[in-house]
């Protein structure tokens, strides 16, 4: 298409835009509040595992080796790891010293370990992890590198907390993809219902620009971009009032008790603000595209 | 590709109704079995009374209704059976002065005129310069910024006549196209379409008024109760 009735199309747009006036901005209203509902949710799924990290304070992983292994490789494991980013320590725990712990666990009924016939306890290693934002993606990430090795039999790194936070943000993903689903609809609905009642109102001019021999592409740009810019709008500002909401609890958090300042909150990434501008300009469009629908068909 | 298969090409048999008979929907039978030809650059007046059935004759070759039985050939195109995508591309090359103008009430009348350019993606520059010449042969410069209901009706009328000639089409078809002017004015429109028809465009002129027609010659189409009259 040509740049010269691009520009025409875009002022088209912006004019029509205003001729609907309180409720150009009424539907943005809507549509950015429905936006950040839902930009609330993709902001808590963000930050889940930084605040389970925050009260479960867990730092480290637990490398279980095999039976047997030369002293100089182990030695040797070891440094590797503690080459790895992130991470803060390592300390060779042996299967004597293992029972030895274990026994002053058990204090008085110490007692009970004497009659074992060989030690069962596993040589470990104990990696202590720098303390960061999302320490639970860090020891997963660890300890994923470190199972690779022949050396080991297991790591433990509390698997089990870490899996159910998973399926809590994935139970969450579910939930907001549902929400998206709706806040898309009420979007499409809301935005097809604004545009519609301006092309309505110009219902006429419509058949006018038909008998002059403007095509349906003609007419139908216009409205387009109309939906577009009201998609795109909304989004940007309900992305906007997320990111205030954001730096609000950010700054009282910094000023609260020691324990929440621990709390580290992030905004979330770029693929959600990409994606909510993305769905709601797409909406915008489709949301028009089906309110043309009734005043382009053709008569008879 | 939609464009050149309907071109309107300047060739000898440019309008041709076959045993057309139009009935709308309350079974109104507005023109009834009606066969004829229109050559190329003819200047023609439909005349008849209100109610006649003019309007209707010019709607079928701009396809705005289609016929209930027989044919409108436009350019040996079967217009009564255009697929309706490639209606834009036949009226683009018809200019149409509508009997209630059909103006872009939102619009001004610079907008107005430049809307039939603008449809067929002319450049800004082009646009400007040959609006402001329609204008000018509609004498309307002056009011190129105002809205049509500010205008009075022959006004309004002027700026539908610009926008019709202004793509310089083939076919230029005119429904009353002075009912609200002066005898001065009319005199001064139908040059125009006079002139327009030197370069070999066919008019043509719905009128009541035959006393317009006989002034000015040309042929004359008698249409009563949608019927032709000899
Ligand atoms: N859209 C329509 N639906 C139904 N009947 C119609 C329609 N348009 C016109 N008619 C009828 O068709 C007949 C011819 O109408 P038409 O508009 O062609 O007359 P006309 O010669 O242009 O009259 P006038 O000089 O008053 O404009 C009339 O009886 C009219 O009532
Ligand atoms: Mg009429």
């Amino acid at each position: 298409m040509r740049f010269q009735t691009t520009k025409y199309f875009i002022k088209e747009a912006c004019i029509n835009f205003k001729r609907a006036g309180v409720m150009s901005y009424a539907s943005i209203g809507i549509i950015t509040v429905t936006l950040f509902v839902l930009s609330l949710f993709l902001l808590f799924t963000t930050n889940l595992k930084g605040v389970a990290d925050l009260l479960v304070k867990r730092t480290s992983v637990l490398v279980y080796l095999k039976d047997k292994i030369p002293q100089q490789q182990i030695i040797e494991f070891e440094k590797t790891i503690s080459e790895m980013e992130q991470v803060s320590e390592v300390v060779y725990i042996s299967k004597q010293d293992a029972l030895k712990k274990f026994k002053e666990n058990l204090g008085e009924n110490k007692d009970i370990l004497d009659n074992l016939p060989s030690n069962p306890l596993p040589n470990y290693l104990e990696v202590k992890v720098k303390r960061s934002n999302f320490v639970w993606d860090e020891l997963k990430k660890i300890s994923e590198e470190i199972e690779k090795s022949e050396l080991v039999t297991e790591v433990d790194y509390g698997q089990r907390v870490v899996n159910i936070l998973d399926k809590i943000t994935y139970g969450l993903m579910i939930i907001i993809v549902g929400i998206t689903i709706v806040l898309g609809l009420v979007t499409l609905i809301i935005i097809s219902n604004t545009i519609g009642l301006g092309l309505f109102a110009r219902e006429e001019e419509i058949a006018i620009m038909k008998l002059v021999g403007a095509t349906n592409w003609f007419i139908r740009c216009p409205a387009l971009i109309e939906g577009l810019l009201q998609g795109i709008i909304s989004g940007g500002m309900a992305i906007g009032l997320l990111w205030l909401l954001y730096k609000f609890i950010v700054v009282k958090l910094s000023t609260a008790d020691a324990l929440f300042q621990l709390i580290p909150i992030k905004f979330i990434p770029l693929e959600f603000i990409c994606g909510i501008l993305l769905a709601s300009a797409l909406s915008g469009c489709l949301g028009s595209f089906l309110s043309l629908h009734y005043f382009l068909k053709p008569k008879k | 590709m939609t464009y050149k298969s309907y071109k309107i090409i300047r060739e000898a048999k440019m309008i041709e109704f076959r045993y057309l008979t139009k009935t709308y929907d309350r079974g109104i039978r507005a023109l009834n079995n009606i066969t004829l030809k229109i050559e190329r650059g003819e200047f023609v007046f439909l005349v008849g009374l209100s109610g006649a059935g003019k309007t209707t004759f010019l709607r079928m070759i701009y396809a705005d209704e289609r016929p209930t039985s027989g044919f409108v050939y436009v350019s040996s195109k079967d217009v009564g059976n255009i697929p309706n995508r490639n209606i834009p591309y036949l009226r683009r090359q018809i200019g149409i002065v509508f009997q209630d103008f059909k103006l872009l009430y939102s619009k001004t009348v610079f907008e107005n005129v430049a809307f039939a350019l603008r449809v067929i993606g002319t450049k800004e520059a082009e646009v400007y310069k040959r609006t402001i010449k329609a204008l000018n042969i509609v004498e309307l410069t002056q009011k190129k910024s105002c809205f049509p209901h500010e205008l009075s009706g022959g006004e309004q009328q002027r700026v539908a006549i610009a926008r019709a000639i202004i793509n310089d089409p083939p076919i230029l078809l005119s429904d009353e196209p002075t009912g609200n002017l002066d005898a001065q004015l009319t005199n001064g429109i139908i040059n125009l379409f006079l002139n327009a028809n030197e370069q070999g465009t066919t008019v043509i002129i719905a009128t009541h008024d035959l006393e317009l027609a006989r002034r000015y010659g040309g042929r004359v189409i008698h249409i009563a109760n949608g019927e032709i009259i000899q």
